[in-house]
């Protein structure tokens, strides 16, 4: 299932890749992402857990994060793999992300994300999980910009 | 499956106990032809199971003195659809819980529960919402009456607070000047969930300009879709061809269909502009001739 998305932010295309590159940081601005932490000393693998509710289902995923690409500041890419105990299920997600600046204060983020889930989650629906994807990502994308927007002390 | 408690309350006062008690991972079971399925997909993990089978007088199907039609939650798909009362006043709602799954699944699955697993591609929510019905539901901080158009909020999502029962859904009569009816379209087997179903209630005025009008679309998004501003416009004026096309085109602009094996999004956004007309049509042509 892949998922498209595009969207800008008010911010020069410098802190905008900074952003993206603290997995840490932007990670905290997925809904339901806890416990996130390098797992090397190179900044490149990362592990944590997230909690995924639709209705009354829920499931929550350890994760290991890789980043497999990154271009400074136009290409970030990386490949996330999860499992879920409860449920027995798996997934996983490659993210690409292109950004390009189109002012100085305004970059346009793209990112496709290609998501694979199986188990009896994958068995659920695809329709159910496609939408919850899009719920989550709007609201990374929401929290993503309030963080930007908000001029740090680094 | 997973283990899980099992309760058979004797009263809804049991059955909120209970609920309260054991908080957020008990689970109702009503006629549990959703609920097996999660439980047997090992997708939902509750501690215990509260049934409603042994709770007295949910499965009521009456119609009070002011003319409402009352739904006991436990009523059964095909109980509703075969009750003289619901035939006589709401035609509609007897040929939709008719036309849901098969027979066999229509004699488990109920009314209550039906609307609270708030699964998007279900046909009654959708009639439900066209008629202007509410549930009643009880919980430990009394009792409160919610439109059904504002039940469903997401997938498989309910305002309903988890121990929050329902206990009955109220159906306002349909006035004798109004006809309503549900248009369910199947895009694979007979026994299928909708690709989109469509819900019409016409009531015209004596100079033939619309009185009321309700146009619910169902299966096509997270929840029923029903557009006022489209439906405002409308009224008061001559239901004609060229208002019934216009109002089609409307709910199809409107509308951002999901898609799935029963139609994508390009092909549900057609085919919600030819089922709102067809539905539209089908309602005038089923009111009674004027007299």
């Amino acid at each position: 299932m892949i998922i498209d998305e595009r969207f800008a932010i008010a911010a020069p295309i410098e802190d905008v890749w900074a952003f993206f590159l603290d997995v840490p940081r932007a990670a905290a601005c997925m809904p339901g992402v806890a416990d996130i932490a390098p797992a090397d000393d190179q900044g490149r693998t990362y592990r944590g857990r997230i909690q995924v509710k639709v209705g009354p289902l829920k499931a929550g995923f350890a994760m290991d994060v890789e980043l497999t690409d990154t271009q400074p500041p136009e290409r970030l890419a990386l490949v996330a793999r999860g499992t879920d105990r409860g449920t027995s299920s798996m997934v996983q997600a490659t993210v690409t992300l292109r950004l390009t600046s189109s002012g100085d204060d305004a970059t346009d983020v793209a990112y496709q994300m290609d998501l694979a889930i199986r188990g009896p989650l994958g068995r659920f629906g695809q329709t159910v999980i496609r939408d919850t994807a899009r719920k989550m990502s709007d609201q990374f994308v929401a929290c993503a910009e309030r963080a930007l927007a908000t001029p740090s002390n680094a | 499956m997973p283990d899980f408690d099992w309760a058979e309350p004797d009263t809804v006062a049991e059955t909120l106990d209970l609920l309260a008690t054991r908080g957020e991972d008990a689970k109702l079971l009503a006629g549990g032809t959703w609920l097996t399925l999660v439980l047997r997909q090992n997708l939902l993990f509750p501690t215990i199971l509260v049934s409603l089978r042994r709770v007295p007088g949910l499965d009521r199907i009456a119609v009070d003195p002011d003319g409402t039609l009352c739904l006991g939650a436990m009523a059964r798909h095909r109980a509703v659809e075969r009750a003289p009362a619901v035939l006589a006043g709401w035609s509609a709602l007897a040929e939709t819980y008719a036309d849901v799954a098969n027979v066999r699944v229509r004699h488990q699955a109920t009314v209550g529960g039906n609307l609270a697993d708030a699964d998007y591609a279900s046909d009654p929510p959708t009639v439900l919402a066209a008629l202007d019905a509410s549930v009643h539901a009880l919980s430990p901080r009394g009792e409160r009456l919610i439109p059904v158009r504002d039940l469903i909020v997401g997938h498989y999502e309910t305002v309903l607070a988890p121990d929050e029962l329902i206990t009955e859904v109220i159906v306002p009569p349909i006035p004798p000047s109004a006809a309503a009816v549900y248009l369910k379209y199947r895009t694979r087997s007979h026994e299928d969930r909708p690709c989109l179903g469509v819900a019409a209630l016409v009531d015209l005025a004596t100079d033939d300009t619309c009185r009321r009008l309700e146009v619910v679309v169902g299966a096509v998004a997270e929840r029923p879709q029903r557009l006022p501003d489209v439906l405002a416009a409308a009224t008061g004026h001559p239901l004609d061809d060229t208002a019934i096309e216009e109002i089609a085109a409307s709910y199809a602009a409107g509308i951002d269909p999901l898609s799935d094996l029963r139609g994508s999004t390009w092909y549900r956004q057609r085919m919600i502009r030819v089922f709102v007309a067809r539905a539209l049509r089908a309602a005038l042509a089923r009111r009674p001739p004027a007299s």
